[in-house]
């Protein structure tokens, strides 16, 4: 199979961005929603040990906005990226912390990690045209990588 | 002799600690009615109904679904939802119909405490409001 050419990986990379930012708008509206899962769930428990859950709603919305809105090249790409990162982890943590091994802590992991390599892509399309990066990791050698 | 420090704030402190330890020990949290908000969209609410922790294995208490606006005649502080119906009961047998569990924010659940004076009436047996809970640190 030849390789896939650039439009390819910027459609995927599209597409990965808006499953993120689907993940986000979900959790943040059922968090608006329903108030007081952390109460009935017990999966949920730890979510309200940090903030109010409508809180985690409203960050999990800012992040989908920001998802939505900046694409993910320099400079606010690896921005946006890395609050959904954050989001995803922080979530998943918390899902972890209330329940153990859920459907949650693993799917936000994920996301998280999703997210993660969305920064990557982007902050390496940005170091490849940066000259000391060319010069000294790209044609370094076996002194570099 | 040297004289000891303070004999005035000695004295009063041993006021302070013996008036302390004579003070009533407060009494036991009561069974209440407690509310968890549910499905919240604006101005109105799915409420969960249970009763607090410290209530009995099998108690059951009697609620009702309280207007907040209106007051009545005879001087209630609120009227009920459902004259007619009344109370329903809430424990081992649960008597609310599920569709009743939707609260607008003008009403409120309340349950009937048995044990609390009405100075209203000039007897035990009171209506009280049940506490809403919040999921916040």
């Amino acid at each position: 199979m030849p390789p896939r050419d650039a439009m390819f990986w910027h459609g995927a990379a599209w597409a990965l961005r808006m499953v993120l930012m689907l993940a986000h708008l979900v959790f943040g509206l059922q968090a608006i929603i329903r108030p007081n899962t952390p109460l009935l769930f017990p999966g949920y428990a730890a979510f309200d040990d940090l903030m109010p859950f409508t809180s985690w709603g409203l960050f999990s919305l800012s992040a989908a906005f920001l998802l939505w809105t900046v694409p993910t090249r320099v400079p606010f790409g690896l921005l946006s990226t890395l609050y959904s990162a954050f989001w995803a982890f922080a979530i998943a943590s918390t899902f972890g912390l209330g329940g153990g091994l859920l459907f949650g802590t693993i799917i936000w992991h994920a996301f998280g990690l999703m997210a993660g390599a969305l920064f990557a892509r982007s902050l390496w399309l940005y170091m490849i045209r940066v000259r000391w990066f060319r010069r000294y990791v790209l044609r370094g050698g076996q002194r570099a990588g | 002799m040297p004289r000891p420090p303070y004999p005035l704030a000695l004295a009063l402190l041993g006021l302070l600690l013996t008036a302390g330890a004579a003070a009533p020990t407060p009494e036991p949290a009561a069974c209440r009615l407690q509310i968890i908000p549910d499905y919240t969209l604006g101005i109105t609410y799915r409420a969960v109904l249970r009763l607090s922790p410290e209530c009995a294995e099998r108690a059951s208490l009697r609620i009702r679904k309280s207007s907040t606006q209106n007051v009545r005649r005879d001087g209630a502080p609120y009227q009920p939802i459902k004259p007619t119906v009344g109370a329903w009961d809430l424990g081992p047998k649960t008597t609310v119909p599920a569709g009743e569990l939707w609260t607008l924010s003008s009403w409120r659940w309340e349950y009937y405490d048995v044990a609390a004076w009405s100075t209203r009436l000039g007897q035990l047996g009171r209506w009280r409001a049940g506490e809403v809970l919040r999921a916040a640190p």
